[in-house]
Order: structure tokens, then C-alpha cells, then sequence
């Protein structure tokens, strides 16, 4: 037996976290009522039975999808931009019921877009601005339609 | 036509105004300026065009017994089977400034089945009154063996389980009444439960069930599915005129099982001053009592009949909250219900 | 019926209907012709712009947003290369082998016409045949119901693009999502974690905005947020020419019938119409070696098919409730929030305002197409909106979106968490589509189920003795078999055909 690479591999390692979960989620249905945990039983237990042939498929793969190859600096940037990414959105879901929409918007819009690379910085300014004015004037102005509002605004 | 109708409101209510205006009864009593209704579903359901209907009418009512107009708007707070409606019902400011539409067996049945954050809602909730009761209607599929809901009946009896009875559930007026039913005649249904009215009805027209339960408009819309229907009430329904052949329990199956239906009543937060909620009762008897509302409702098909006022809503609250605990174990045994 | 269309024809040429779906046909292209941003995308993000109005109002808006995001997605993939939307990827192979060739132009304006031609075509079909399906479908018993479900999550995986295995596995992921709140038979509570606002499951809207919105913002954030370099091409003429279209008549006709048929079917959707179309064209084509280096016929095959999708796909949706794909399940989500349940009832329920919707299809059709001959030179511009700036603005969006469906910030963490979910899904090459309609299908998949135990029972069968009962159960237990079992082929053939293009050291384009 050989050990997988390239997208063999990441099925592999998919095909197990799957596997986990779908036994985790096969015990929690214990505490349900029989007739409610039927379903989501076999449903569980489908998934787990389907992780079992993906891995089976994923160890036999000889030939396998290359994953572009990077080292291992890269590799770490990556995911700390991935990282970044998550929380700057992290961060405005938070900020919104504290400050608003509107203001939490603005913040995060500014913030996110100059860290994406976008310049110039009056095109962030501008993008921003101009969002905030057309989402105000369509949800709250036209259609009425409730947006969060916070400390702020 | 609209406009004549409108026409004729203003002028029957500035007539009326007329004639109290030199002295309202409650002159003392103060009002909120705005009053908000809750009602704990969607806009555009039943429950949300009875407030609709019902509260231009109040608000006329209530400026007649005080002097001063509230503003009432309608809030709609959908949400956990009602739930979440009914829990900011009964926990607002008992200044008067919220009122709500509860909805019965539903607040009982959902108190029942797990732990309601309004509950006990007997003492949480204070009656206002009710004119809506839309009654259960159990039809007979036109092609079950049966040739009548008595047969139906007696075939339960004999054999436990053997009939099938749809109906839009779990936990619904149409739910519990197929077991009141089922307790009084002493037979026993297989119960199988439908996510709304509608896909019920459709089940009965397609003959996957031999019995269905639901309201008024759910026979409306499926009679020429049906060979016998009755209606669970003492009496015929009689509010509305493609009803009054409809025989009660009474007459089809020779055993009166009560007074089955879904009812939407109005209900303030317990607490709330007593001359504010005479106030309230009151112009909620004089609204109620208005021909012209009385025409709107019909008009938009809102089942109404007569009114109980203030704590003969609360006797009737008190009577649905005892039937579900009577019927209480069939819940548990049928698993809807965890002990 | 005619009683209807004429009712209805009157309510969609008031001038308020009339706008609603010029702007739903000009939004929708403008929003699908942004990288990045899908048809799906555009209708999850625009739900909320129907919150407040009347049904009737939502569905035109929401209905032109569909047709104009799914002929939207062209003008990215034609012009720079870059498919706004998953169903342009066939379009553009040779959509901007002709841009390429200064003929950016011509594609576009085939591209027009043939997405009228196969989008009228499909609504007619939808005008016609969706009532007698729900004529039939009145007659479907649970049994019957549970079968058809489980056949459309099954053809996920037959017809599906990508491995079937893991499109089975991420259906079964959403019918798992499908289970939390209330049991629908019983009331009990499962993975509800004591929050009310999840005693009625996850709601399907917030579901999609996360799942699609922000997976998508965090994988257009992974890439370059700026590109300076990117510039549209000199197009030249748009018109064809009334010569060149009835050229193209055949392709029309038949493009038009496969999407249309392909759209009926649940688990496939505008992408994989469109890539038969241009299969079935080039083997009927007289000059097959064009195809690939410019064909106009190419774009025209994929175009009339993709926007044939529309009509297709909404007869299942509208007469059952079963989204075939994930653009129909968002628009299932925008009737919902109108208290509108899909199913043959609605036929007899709701004819006011089904009739007028459908109606409403033809002049969206008709407006992209006089909003992309008029206006598309001036607002071409938007394919090179930096991905950057797309990225921050539909989290912004999708904020909205969650949060306004029942006011609840609770709403806001579902998508967002959904949201990661499905990002990490997609790295490790999930499809995120089948577990929307996991997400619808689950419930109505359970309670079906539990319906028909309880029926047997109260007949002293045991289910399968009830399953056998009737023909109509059989055959679609037949066809489910059936296209699990082609699934479990077509990956094993999907896994060989990957294994020797690596093997011959061919791009496999991911």
C-alpha cells in the first residue's frame, strides 16, 4: 500500500474528518425519540458508509490530480490571509448588532477592501461612500426593509 | 362598492361618535397613543387579517368611550409555532400599550410540549375577548369503505388503529380534536399528521387517508372529495350560509364532543390596569357587535361567532387549557408530547 | 386557464409590473456579469429587496433577476474570459475565441438573441405544461412524494459535474442540515440547542446567502483583489443580421428543447444544459472543427440552452416544491418568504399570483434583451469590477440579507458559520448546491417517510408491502435505483477519464 498524494490525499484526509463527524452524529441521535431519530440516523450513518468509499477510492487512486505545489512559506501565508479574510468578516458580523449596519459597514468596507489591495484609496473611500448611501436609500428609504441599527446609527 | 362601503364606515362612526361625544364613559382613563398588536404569525395569514379587520373598528370604539383615538398598528412576530410572538406578548409593558392575538389550543398545546417561555400562560395572558372560533370539520373521504363517519367510527372501536385520520399537525386544533373525538367515542384513530392544511387536503382528495379533520375552508375547498362531513360543535355553524347543512356531532353520530376549533382571541399581558383593560373589553364587545365589521370579516373570510367578552374568555381560555390536559396522555402515548 | 392569462395579462402590463421587471431583467445581468458573482448569487442577494412587497411584486422582480443573471453571466466569459456564472463556462469557449478574433460583437449579439429565443421558448412550456403536472401531481400520494425526493437527490449524483460521490455526500450533508428544529411529525426538538430561532430548522435563505455569499467572498479574497491589467476588447457591431440568425435555426430549436428538458430534471442545472447543447450541436454541425476556435454556433448552443434552464426548472419547483438546482431553490426561498408553499395547491391557491409571475418571464426575457442592445456597450465596464471590491460589498450585502429575512441577528451567525463551512467544502472540491436542496428536501423527505410507515402500519403492511402496493410508487423506486447505480458508474468512469488525462499530462482545469 502506498500513501496518497496530491488530491488523493486531501479525499483522504476529507473522507476521515467526515468519517469522525458522521459517528459523532450517529451517537447524538441516541437521545432522540425513536420516531424523530430514525431519519437522521440513516442519514448519518449514509454519510459515514459514503466517507468509508471515498477513502477506499482515495487510497486505491495509483494516478492522481497534482494540487499546485507550494512551499512552505507560501503555504503559511496563504492561510494566514484565509485567516485574515475569516476575521475581518468575523469582525463585522460581530460589530453589527453592537453599532449598526450602517456604521459596522463602513468600517468593515474600508478595512477589508484597502486590505484586499484596492487603490487608490479614494476608490475605497468612494466604493464605500457610494454603498452605503445606495444600500440606505433602497432598504431603508425605498423598500423599508429592516437593517440592523446600534449604538450609532 | 369600496367606496360606498367606506362611505357608509365613516358615516355610521361619526354617527356614533356623535351621539357619545358628549360624554364618554371612560373620559378618565388614559390611553396610549400607540398600541401595538402582536401577532405571532406572518403577514398575510389568518390570524394576521383578523387584526387587521378587527382593530380599525377598536381603535373607533375605544376613542368613543374615552375621547381619545389610539394609533394601533400590527406587529407580526412569526416565529417557533407562535412562540416567539406570544413570549413578547406576555412579557411587554402593562401599560396598555401592547395587546396581542392568541391562538388557542395552540398556546396551550405548545406550553405542553416543552417548556414555553410565557408559560403558565393562564396568569400571563389577560382576556380581552374572542368572536373567532373556526370550528374542526371531519369529512370522510368519498372512497373509504365506510359509507359514514359513524361506520368510520365504530371501526375504530372495534378495531384500535385500523382507520387513518389526516390532518394538518402535530399539535394543532385539528390534532387535538381528532382526539377528543377519538376519547369520547372511545375508538382509536391512526393519527397522521400533515405539515399544513393545505398538503392535508390534498392527501384527503387523493384518498391517501380515510378521514380528514380541518376547518371550515379546508371543506370548502374539498367537498366533492367527501361523502359525510360534520361539524364539532353543539350547534350549526351558522355565520356563513354554505355551512348551515353541515350536520354537528350531535346529529351525525348521535354524541356531542364540545366545542372544537381554532380559535383567535385578544389578550393583553396580565398586569395591565384594570379600568384599561374594561376599557379594552368594552370596545372590543361594541367592535365586534358592528354590522359593518361584521360584513368585513365575512367579506374576508373570517369565520366569526358570537363573542365572549372578558372573563367569559377566560373561562374558555381555562376550558381549553383543561381539555388538553385531559387529552394530554394521548399526546405522550403518541409521542408528541415528551413526559 | 385562458381566464387567468388574461387576468394575468393585465396585472403584468401595469406600469409598476413593467418596472419591476425591467429593473429585476437589468439587475440580474448587470450582477451576473460580475465575476464572481452567480445567478444563484444574484437571486440570494436580491430576496431581500422583495421583502417588503407584494408577492406578486417580488416574483416578477425576482423572476427577471433569474433570467437576467443567467444571460448576464455570458458577457464576463465572452469579454475577458471570466464566467460570471457557472452556465457561461460553455459559452465562453467560444465566445472569446470570437473576441479574440474582433468579433466580440457578434458573440455578444448571438448571445442576446439566442438567450431570448431559448428563454421565451422554455416559459412557454412553463405556461402550458406546468398546470397539467399539477393537475397529476394532485394525485401523488406520500409514498409516491418520499420516492420523487429521494430520486432528486440521487440525480445529483448521476447527472451532477464532478465527482458523484462527493455530490451524494454533500446532498446528505444538506438533508442533515434539514433535520435541525422541529421533527416535522412529532415536534420534538433535534439540534435545536435550545434557541428558538432555530425550532424551524435552518431557514433556506439564510442558508443559500451563506453557503454562496460568503464561501465565494472568501475564495475572491484569496486571489488578487485588483487587477490592473484586465481591459475589454473593441466589440464592434452587435446586430447579427436576420440571415445569420436563421442560420442558426436549428441550433436554436434544438438548444432550446434540451435546456428546457434538461431544466425539468432535478440535480442538473444551466451549466451542465448548456454543455450538452454545445455537444449536440457540434455532432449535428456541418463544420464541427470550428467549434472551439470561435464557432458562433457554439455560442448560440450553449446560450439558447442555458436560458431554456428558466422555464424548465421552475415546472418542478412550482408544482412540487423541488428546486432542481441551487438558482431555483433561491427563488423557492423568495416565494416562501410571500407565505407561498410550491405544490399543486398553488395552482388552485394562488392562480392571482402564479400566472402573473410566469407571464411576467416573457417580458424579462424581453427586456434583457433590449436592456443588452441598448445599453450593454456603457455598462460592460462592470465585468472589470475588481474582485476586491466585490468581495467586501456582497458581505455587506449578505449581512442584509440574513439578518432582514426574520430580523433576528441569530440569522446573521447561521450564514456566516454555514458560510466557512461551505468555503472549506469547496477547497476540498465539494459541490455546494446539493446541500441546499438537501436543506429543502430533507424535511419533506422525512415526513413522507414517517407518513407512510404510519399509513402502513394502520393497514398491517410493512412499508415495502406498502411501497408495492402501487405502480406509480415502483416506477420511481425503479428510476431512483436507477440513477444511483449510473452515479456509482459515472464516478468510477469520471475517476478513469481523470486518472488518463493525468496520466497524458492534460490540464484537468481545476
Amino acid at each position: 500500500m502506498h500513501f496518497p498524494k496530491g488530491a488523493a490525499a486531501r479525499d483522504s484526509v476529507s473522507a476521515l474528518v467526515i468519517m469522525a463527524v458522521s459517528a459523532g452524529g450517529v451517537y447524538s441521535t441516541f437521545e432522540f425519540p425513536q420516531r424523530a431519530a430514525a431519519w437522521p440516523l440513516y442519514m448519518w450513518g449514509l454519510l459515514a458508509a459514503f466517507s468509508v468509499l471515498l477513502l477506499f477510492n482515495s487510497l486505491r487512486q495509483t494516478v492522481t490530480e497534482q494540487l499546485a505545489q507550494v512551499d512552505k512559506a507560501e503555504r503559511n501565508a496563504r492561510i494566514k490571509r484565509i485567516a485574515i479574510n475569516v476575521g475581518l468578516i468575523l469582525g463585522f458580523v460581530i460589530l453589527v448588532p453592537i453599532l449598526g449596519f450602517f456604521t459596522a459597514a463602513g468600517i468593515y468596507l474600508v478595512i477589508h477592501m484597502s486590505y484586499l489591495g484596492i487603490r487608490p484609496y479614494w476608490l475605497v473611500a468612494l466604493v464605500t461612500g457610494g454603498v452605503l448611501i445606495a444600500f440606505y436609500m433602497m432598504f431603508e428609504f425605498f423598500l423599508g426593509v429592516l437593517v440592523p441599527h446600534g449604538l450609532i446609527f | 362598492m369600496k367606496k360606498l362601503f367606506v362611505t357608509g364606515l365613516v358615516a355610521t362612526s361619526l354617527l356614533m361618535t356623535g351621539a357619545v361625544m358628549a360624554a364618554p364613559k371612560y373620559a378618565d382613563v388614559k390611553i396610549p397613543k400607540n398600541i401595538q398588536a402582536i401577532v405571532a404569525y406572518n403577514a398575510g395569514g389568518s390570524s394576521d387579517a383578523l387584526a387587521r379587520v378587527m382593530l380599525p373598528f377598536w381603535e373607533k370604539k375605544v376613542e368613543e368611550l374615552t375621547g381619545k383615538k389610539p394609533n394601533a398598528i400590527v406587529v407580526n412576530l412569526p416565529g417557533a409555532g407562535g412562540e416567539i410572538g406570544w413570549t413578547s406578548l406576555s412579557y411587554a409593558k402593562k401599560d396598555g400599550s401592547t395587546i396581542g392575538v392568541i391562538n388557542l389550543p395552540a398556546v396551550a398545546l405548545v406550553q405542553a410540549a416543552r417548556v414555553a417561555k410565557y408559560a403558565p400562560w393562564l396568569e400571563k395572558f389577560a382576556p380581552i375577548g374572542v368572536n373567532i372560533i373556526d370550528p374542526n370539520v371531519v369529512r370522510l373521504q368519498k372512497d373509504a369503505k365506510y359509507a359514514t363517519l359513524k361506520d368510520a367510527l365504530d371501526a375504530a372501536k372495534a378495531k384500535p388503529g385500523s382507520v387513518t385520520v389526516g390532518a394538518d399537525g402535530p399539535l394543532s386544533d385539528d390534532h387535538m380534536a381528532v382526539y377528543a373525538l377519538a376519547v369520547k367515542y372511545g375508538a382509536e384513530f391512526t393519527f397522521v399528521p400533515y405539515s399544513g392544511g393545505a398538503p392535508a387536503n390534498k392527501a384527503f382528495q387523493s384518498g391517501e387517508v380515510d378521514i380528514a379533520v380541518g376547518n371550515v375552508f379546508d371543506h370548502l375547498k374539498t367537498k366533492g372529495s367527501a361523502k359525510d362531513v360534520m361539524v364539532l360543535r353543539p350547534s350549526r355553524y351558522t355565520s356563513m350560509d354554505a355551512m348551515k347543512g353541515v350536520k354537528t356531532a350531535k346529529e351525525s353520530i348521535g354524541m356531542d364532543v364540545g366545542d372544537l376549533g381554532s380559535t383567535r382571541g385578544w389578550a393583553a399581558p396580565a398586569g395591565i390596569p384594570a379600568k384599561l383593560l374594561t376599557v379594552y373589553r368594552e370596545a372590543f364587545a361594541m367592535a365586534v357587535n358592528d354590522p359593518e365589521y361584521k360584513k368585513a370579516a365575512l367579506k374576508r373570510n373570517i369565520t366569526i361567532v358570537d363573542p365572549l367578552v372578558g372573563d367569559d374568555f377566560g373561562g374558555f381560555m381555562k376550558d381549553q387549557q383543561a381539555l388538553v390536559g385531559d387529552l394530554l396522555d394521548l399526546f405522550v402515548k403518541g409521542g408528541y408530547i415528551k413526559k | 386557464m385562458w381566464e387567468q392569462i388574461a387576468d394575468a395579462a393585465i396585472v403584468i402590463i401595469q406600469p409598476g409590473s413593467l418596472l419591476l421587471a425591467f429593473l429585476g431583467a437589468a439587475m440580474g445581468t448587470v450582477f451576473g456579469a460580475m465575476p464572481g458573482v452567480s445567478a444563484t448569487l444574484s437571486i440570494a442577494l436580491l430576496v431581500p429587496v422583495t421583502f417588503e412587497m407584494t408577492a406578486t411584486s417580488g416574483l416578477i422582480f425576482l423572476g427577471a433577476v433569474y433570467c437576467g443573471a443567467i444571460y448576464g453571466g455570458s458577457i464576463s466569459g465572452i469579454l475577458i474570459n471570466v464566467p460570471g456564472t457557472p452556465a457561461a463556462v460553455a459559452t465562453m469557449i467560444d465566445g472569446y475565441e470570437m473576441t479574440k478574433k474582433g468579433k466580440g460583437g457578434l458573440a455578444l449579439g448571438t448571445d442576446i438573441c439566442s438567450s431570448f429565443v431559448g428563454g421565451q421558448f422554455s416559459v412557454i412550456v412553463l405556461l402550458f405544461l406546468a398546470p397539467l403536472v399539477a393537475m397529476v401531481a394532485l394525485e401523488i400520494r406520500s409514498a409516491e412524494f418520499f420516492w420523487i425526493v429521494i430520486f432528486a437527490m440521487s440525480t445529483i449524483g448521476a447527472i451532477g459535474a464532478g465527482s458523484a460521490i462527493k455530490g451524494l455526500m454533500a446532498g446528505i450533508f444538506g438533508l442533515i442540515i434539514g433535520t435541525a428544529g422541529m421533527h416535522p411529525m412529532t415536534g420534538t426538538l433535534r439540534y435545536a440547542f435550545d434557541q428558538p430561532p432555530l425550532y424551524e430548522g435552518v431557514p433556506v435563505i439564510v442558508a443559500l446567502v451563506g453557503l454562496f455569499s460568503i464561501s465565494q467572498v472568501l475564495y475572491l479574497a484569496e486571489g488578487k483583489g485588483m487587477d490592473t491589467q484586465l481591459k475589454i476588447p473593441e466589440v464592434g457591431r452587435m446586430w447579427p443580421g436576420r440571415a445569420t440568425l436563421w442560420k442558426l435555426r436549428g441550433v436554436l430549436a434544438r438548444s432550446s428543447i434540451i435546456g428546457t428538458v434538461v431544466g425539468l430534471i432535478p440535480g442538473a442545472g444551466a451549466d451542465i444544459a448548456s454543455f450538452i447543447a454545445r455537444s449536440e450541436a457540434k455532432r449535428y454541425s456541418k463544420n464541427p472543427s470550428e467549434y472551439g476556435k470561435g464557432s458562433i454556433e457554439g455560442v448560440c448552443s450553449a446560450e439558447a440552452a442555458n436560458n431554456a434552464v428558466v422555464g424548465g426548472s421552475l415546472i418542478p419547483m412550482l408544482t412540487l416544491g423541488i428546486p432542481g438546482n441551487a438558482v431555483t431553490a433561491a427563488l423557492l426561498g423568495g416565494l416562501l418568504i410571500h407565505g407561498l408553499i410550491p405544490g399543486p395547491s398553488l395552482f388552485t391557491d394562488a392562480p392571482d399570483i402564479l400566472y402573473p409571475f410566469i407571464l411576467s418571464l416573457f417580458l424579462a426575457n424581453l427586456f434583457f434583451a433590449v436592456f443588452g442592445f441598448g445599453a450593454l456597450r456603457y455598462v460592460a465596464k462592470v465585468v472589470l469590477v475588481p474582485q476586491g471590491i466585490i468581495a467586501a460589498v456582497v458581505t455587506a450585502l449578505a449581512v442584509i440579507g440574513a439578518y432582514s429575512f426574520r430580523n433576528l441577528t441569530f440569522d446573521i451567525w447561521i450564514m456566516f458559520s454555514l458560510g466557512v463551512v461551505g468555503y472549506i467544502m469547496r477547497k476540498a472540491d465539494f459541490p455546494l448546491a446539493p446541500i441546499i436542496l438537501g436543506i429543502i428536501l430533507g424535511p419533506m423527505a422525512e415526513e413522507n417517510l414517517d407518513r407512510v410507515m404510519t399509513l402502513a402500519h394502520a393497514k398491517e403492511l410493512t412499508t415495502i408491502e406498502f411501497f408495492m402496493g402501487r405502480w406509480q410508487t415502483v416506477l420511481l423506486m425503479v428510476l431512483t435505483f436507477a440513477a444511483i447505480g449510473y452515479s456509482f458508474y459515472r464516478d468510477y468512469r469520471y475517476r478513469k477519464e481523470l486518472e488518463a488525462k493525468i496520466a497524458n499530462g492534460e490540464d484537468v482545469g481545476k
